[in-house]
């Protein structure tokens, strides 16, 4: 809806042209995602001071209590609590650390390996690109979900067993889009200027070529924290996510997930969790895309 | 041209063969793989007989080729659970997959790119909004968390549909939406702003003004190029949708490929489990070996990259 | 009619068979097993009823072999004839093959030596030497479940071999497969003028449904009939759907093992065989409930050959004995009854399954739930603070209901102060581990009270030695008596070897028994009447009894 849509129709007064300017405020910026974000950042670090009760210790006498907008519910439980007896909102919280480090570990490593080796692999071409990307085809072309449930039945699932998986399976991303921008830099003038003023090859990749990449690859690591958070739900769906007690979203669905008719907000309000955080992040990622390299819409 | 496609298929190989390496490495990580088919009881002699016959006593890179040249061959070896060539297993299974995966695409297709053609078109208004919620939703719900959603909602509350198992046109309503739903988001995001690109050519506008007609330019120009879009990425819809149909059949009970991966790796039964890991990586490659022909045929410049 | 429930099998051969939870064939009336319970409703098992393919047997007076009489007009599916001693004997000599995967073979390798066809009717079975007869022989051969072996056809396999013969369903039973894909689905067919009557219900699909919530979903809309429901959902989804609840199977009382106490030095059966020190025993910091009697001042010998040690208990083996009694009485049995089994079931003490209302019931085997006792032994132990430990409860094991082993945990979290954490992977993960003898953290796993009152195997699988896997528990004593029960023929002596090997559990605490879990099923609206028989593990039975409206 448009400024002129609005006039048309009569709205003059103040309060309407406010409304538009709220309207192009939400359009322009996203404020909402960057709240939700904000929220995750915040239970996750002050998790212990926010969650009203531990988030592991169960008491089966407190088992499915119901959330406190019921009859029966109790302020104390405000979203009720599972079938061990465990105060949801404060797992929700919890859950928030897991998911936040889990992105943060696999992001990070991932996204330095992928972005370094896409990095020589694109400047440096030759045989060296061509072993790099025939490996990222490799990684890719290896059905995931099964070499990770199989992995997780040979050495048992684990924490660090399911972030090393992630990682192998997500630094491809960060390894081609670094790569393809690499090839478009390094033809520029200024690179080809630097080359001829005998810069070495490191600081050309350091001085010009990593802050190039940079945005497309903040970009895409935006879009995987979606991925990565529905991937841990999915391996806990499968029975080989992160270990119990440990209270993660993706185990707190999958594990309510036989009470969906019994006690529904076991597994609704950690599902509401994912959904809104894997919203934020996929929007936050199409919005850096088009702020930052319009060019990238294809992606 | 030639060349190009040898060393594409070169490649292809290669990625093959360490997917068989790797899968390989993997099944011998568990134990040794008489274990899984003989129980304690069984005297040493037969044990050692095994092993002969297994190849057992050779160096691991040659009990590799040993298997290797086998599963060129088709036999992965005998299932655990069926006691039948794995191939025969899985094969099995293969239609019930492919028609779910039918089902799945007829929705994404049908679903994502009029929305994504009318989301670009229309961009701004309220159908656009709709569409990209559409496709946000789908790529942010856990696909098993949808599933039982639609199965509480559909067979449950309303009674209109069935939960589980093959049967009828009707069976296929769920599942496919189950897992055709993150496909037609990315359909629609891929075709959305491949159109919007279009849309601002010049060769639309000069459509345009020679007084072509909007729905002709829309429907036909434009979309015969934006279609292209979705392709390059065929080979990550596999595997997401791998991903998405080990889910979506254990949920609904559809006995495919899926649900058979599931059971058999919790069985132990590796032969077939290397036998589906292998399928889905030889159909990753030809599809991306296609889509890599297919742009090189249409833009020649790629050939030389 | 539908019936969802989970594994269908996939093999039609007596030694292919791999698991107990596969060889469905005879619970859903398409092969048929040597013998049959005259029906009794579930729980009990039943009399030997002559209805089977045996029709009679015969024990020879030094127990040495049993010769069965085979029922004449009983006829394979497909055209492969009519069934004799021939079929009878192959079967089962398949079954206890060199490299049969049988489940059954664990049992029968105990006491079966072998069998041989005396004439067309008639069929001889030889025990083991030196080995008793046991007491359940006979439902062992019968269809109580688990892994049961139904009669195949020589003639099928002789004409087609084994690998195209074990895809080829040609059993004797009520029912016939149309069309069957393992781990999924199976249509069948009522055979007419069987030989035990044309069953009522035509038409049969047995569908197997993972999810719990699509099983429900499935229930609701009327898509299937009868369904296998855990009994925390079958109570209000009988009411809803104006169908019932059918309990069926046997109870399993829910324990976590102990695991790592490998005190044995040498296998009793091959005493030659030093099997002490091994990888699996860690009497550490890190494993205070594992007791260490090779330290200097632990008599060995008082305290592996008595059922209660007669001298003072030394420090290291005191301390773990403390350390599981404690872990034993945190547990409140009475609170996991009433909110995982709807209080429809009852508390569990004795893991030999003797329970309160058995003359030979000792009260001292009760274990009490008593938190401040617990905490008061910890510290005795030297934990007054408790310690960390990893507790394995398996993923997607339909003996055991996983929650009682989560509230477990939680338990000995509360009341004790430990820090547990709780390894959730499936039973083929850990199974290198149980067989290697390697297992040393505790464990959820359940047993069930055998069939009759026949108790003469007291301490079953978990210290056999070659008896596939073990809990990691291996003492002396225990094999010995073991062993002793095996070839002891007088039934009240068996009994009280099993009152022996409590009193030996009992006072070392070798498991944390909690609750007996129920196993129920749920009947849609549409059946008017199933009467299943009764299996160890709770399968769906007897379709060839089930009544449409």
């Amino acid at each position: 809806m448009t400024e002129e849509a609005v006039a048309s129709s009569g709205v003059r007064t103040s309060m309407g042209r406010l409304v538009i300017r709220v309207f192009r405020f939400f359009r322009r910026w996203p404020v909402i995602p960057v709240l939700i974000v904000m929220m995750l950042v915040v239970a996750a670090v002050f998790a212990p001071w926010l969650a009203p009760h531990d988030p592991i210790a169960g008491d089966l006498a407190k088992r499915n209590i119901v959330p406190m907008w019921y009859a029966k519910g109790s302020s104390e439980y405000i979203l009720g609590t599972d079938p061990q007896g465990r105060d949801i909102i404060s797992r929700v919280i919890y859950g928030a650390r897991i998911s936040l480090l889990i992105s943060a570990i696999v992001l990070g490593l991932g996204g330095i390996l992928g972005t370094t080796l896409g990095l020589v692999s694109g400047y440096s071409g030759g045989m060296i690109d061509e072993v790099l990307m025939r490996f990222v085809d490799f990684t890719l072309g290896v059905p995931f979900i099964l070499v990770a449930l199989v992995v997780a039945v040979v050495f048992g699932n684990s924490l660090p067993i399911i972030i090393i998986l992630l990682i192998v399976f997500s630094w491809n991303a960060f390894a081609r889009q670094a790569r393809a921008e690499a090839l478009r830099i390094k033809t520029l003038d200024y690179v080809a200027q630097a080359r001829v003023a005998g810069a070495s090859q490191f600081r050309i990749m350091y001085k010009h070529l990593f802050p190039g990449v940079m945005d497309p690859i903040v970009v895409v690591a935006t879009w995987r924290v979606g991925m990565l958070i529905l991937t841990e739900a999915t391996l806990s769906f499968l029975g080989v996510g992160v270990p119990e007690p440990t209270a993660t979203w993706g185990s707190m669905v999958a594990g309510g997930r036989d009470y969906i008719a019994a006690a529904w907000w076991v597994c609704f309000f950690p599902g509401v969790a994912i959904l809104l955080t894997v919203l934020a992040f996929n929007f936050l990622g199409d919005w850096l895309r088009d702020r930052l390299d319009p060019r990238l819409r294809q992606l | 041209m030639l060349r190009f496609i040898v060393r594409r298929v070169a490649f292809s190989v290669l990625i093959v063969l360490g997917a068989s390496a790797f899968v390989f490495g993997l099944s011998r990580a568990a134990g040794d793989p008489r274990l899984l088919y003989l129980t304690e009881y069984v005297t040493p002699e037969i044990w050692d007989q095994w092993g002969k016959a297994m190849g057992l006593d050779k160096p691991l890179v040659a009990q590799y080729f040993i298997w290797l040249s086998k599963a060129v061959r088709g036999d992965f070896g005998t299932s655990l659970r069926d006691q039948v060539n794995a191939l025969t297993v899985i094969a099995r299974r293969v239609p019930a997959t492919a028609q779910l995966a039918a089902g799945a695409f007829t929705f994404a297709l049908a679903v994502g790119i009029p929305l994504g053609v009318l989301s670009a078109v229309k961009r701004g208004s309220i159908l656009d909004y709709i569409g990209r919620t559409f496709a946000l939703l789908g790529q942010a719900m856990p696909a098993f968390w949808l599933g039982i959603m639609l199965v509480l909602l559909f067979a449950v509350q309303l009674d209109w549909l069935p939960s589980a198992r093959r049967g009828g046109i009707s069976h296929f309503i769920l599942p496919s939406i189950t897992l055709g739903w993150p496909t037609a988001s990315g359909i629609l995001r891929l075709v959305r702003s491949a159109m919007l690109e279009i849309l601002d050519s010049e060769y639309i506008k000069f459509a345009r003004a020679k007084g072509v007609s909007n729905a002709l330019i829309v429907w036909k120009h434009a979309l015969r190029n934006a279609i292209i879009a979705p392709l390059t990425f065929a080979g990550m819809m596999l595997a997401a949708f791998l991903t998405g149909a080990v889910v979506t059949e254990t949920v609904f009970a559809w006995p495919g490929l899926g649900r058979l991966a599931v059971l058999s790796v919790f069985s132990n039964d590796f032969p077939v489990v290397t036998g589906i890991v292998m399928l889905f990586t030889v159909l990753y490659v030809i599809m991306n070996l296609f889509v890599d022909v297919a742009y090189a045929y249409i833009d020649p410049r790629i050939r030389y990259q | 009619m539908a019936t969802a429930l989970t594994l269908v099998p996939a093999v039609f051969h007596p030694a292919l068979q791999g698991t107990g939870r596969e060889t469905q064939l005879i619970n859903w009336g398409i092969y048929e097993p040597l013998f049959k319970a005259k029906y009794a409703a579930p729980p009990a098992f039943g009399e030997p009823s002559g209805e089977g393919i045996g029709q009679s047997w015969e024990i020879a007076p030094d127990g040495s072999k049993v010769t069965v009489k085979i029922r004449t007009g009983v006829t394979f599916h497909r055209g492969y004839g009519e069934l004799d001693a021939n079929d009878v004997v192959y079967t089962f000599t398949q079954a206890m093959r060199a490299d049969s995967r049988n489940y059954r073979r664990a049992a029968y390798e105990v006491w079966m030596d072998h069998w041989e066809v005396l004439d067309a009717r008639t069929a001889v079975m030889y025990v083991k030497k030196g080995v008793a007869l046991p007491g359940d022989w006979w439902t062992q051969l019968a269809d109580n479940g688990s892994g049961s072996v139904g009669m195949v056809s020589k003639k099928l396999f002789d004409q087609l071999g084994e690998t195209r013969g074990l895809t080829v369903e040609a059993g004797t039973g009520p029912y016939t497969a149309t069309s069957w894909l393992s781990g999924d689905e199976v249509d069948a067919v009522a055979v007419p003028d069987h030989w035990r009557g044309t069953p009522k219900l035509q038409n049969l699909v047995i569908v197997d449904i993972p999810e719990v919530s699509t099983r429900q979903a499935a229930l609701e809309s009327g898509q299937i009939d009868i369904a296998d429901i855990p009994v925390k959902f079958a109570v209000p989804l009988a009411e809803k759907i104006k169908g019932r609840v059918q309990p069926l199977g046997v109870a399993r009382g829910q324990l976590m093992w102990f695991s790592g106490n490998y005190w044995a030095k040498t296998w009793t059966a091959k005493p030659e065989e030093k099997i002490y020190p091994r990888p699996g025993f860690k009497p550490d910091k890190d494993h205070p409930w594992i007791g260490d009697p090779f330290q200097p001042g632990c008599d060995w010998d008082d305290l592996m050959k008595n059922p209660k040690p007669l001298k003072p208990v030394c420090p290291s083996m005191e301390n773990a004995r403390k350390v599981r009694w404690a872990m034993a009485m945190a547990i409140d049995k009475e609170l996991i009854n009433k909110q995982i089994e709807q209080g429809l079931s009852r508390t569990y003490d004795a893991f030999t399954a003797i329970e309160p209302t058995d003359p030979w019931w000792k009260e001292e085997w009760r274990v009490p739930f008593d938190p401040a006792k617990a905490k008061q032994l910890l510290a005795e132990a030297g934990y007054p603070t408790g310690f960390s430990l990893t507790v394995w409860v398996a993923v997607g094991e339909v003996a055991n209901e996983p929650e009682v082993g989560l509230a477990i945990a939680d338990m000995w979290r509360s009341n004790l102060g430990l820090k547990v954490t709780v390894e959730r992977t499936a039973y083929a993960a850990r199974r290198p581990t149980l067989v290697a003898r390697t297992i040393d953290i505790p464990f959820q796993h359940s047993t069930a009270r055998p069939f009759g009152d026949d108790f003469s195997i007291p301490v079953g699988i978990s210290q056999a030695p070659g008896s596939g896997w073990n809990a990691g528990i291996e003492s002396e004593f225990l094999q010995d008596i073991y062993y002793k029960a095996l070839k002891e023929p007088d039934r009240e002596k068996r009994i009280q070897m099993r009152v022996q090997a409590q009193d030996y559990y009992t006072f070392w605490r070798l498991d944390a028994p909690s609750v007996f879990h129920v196993f129920t099923w749920v009947v849609g609206p549409k059946v008017a009447e199933w009467v299943p028989h009764q299996t160890i593990y709770s399968d769906f039975t007897a379709p060839e009894r089930v009544i449409m409206k």
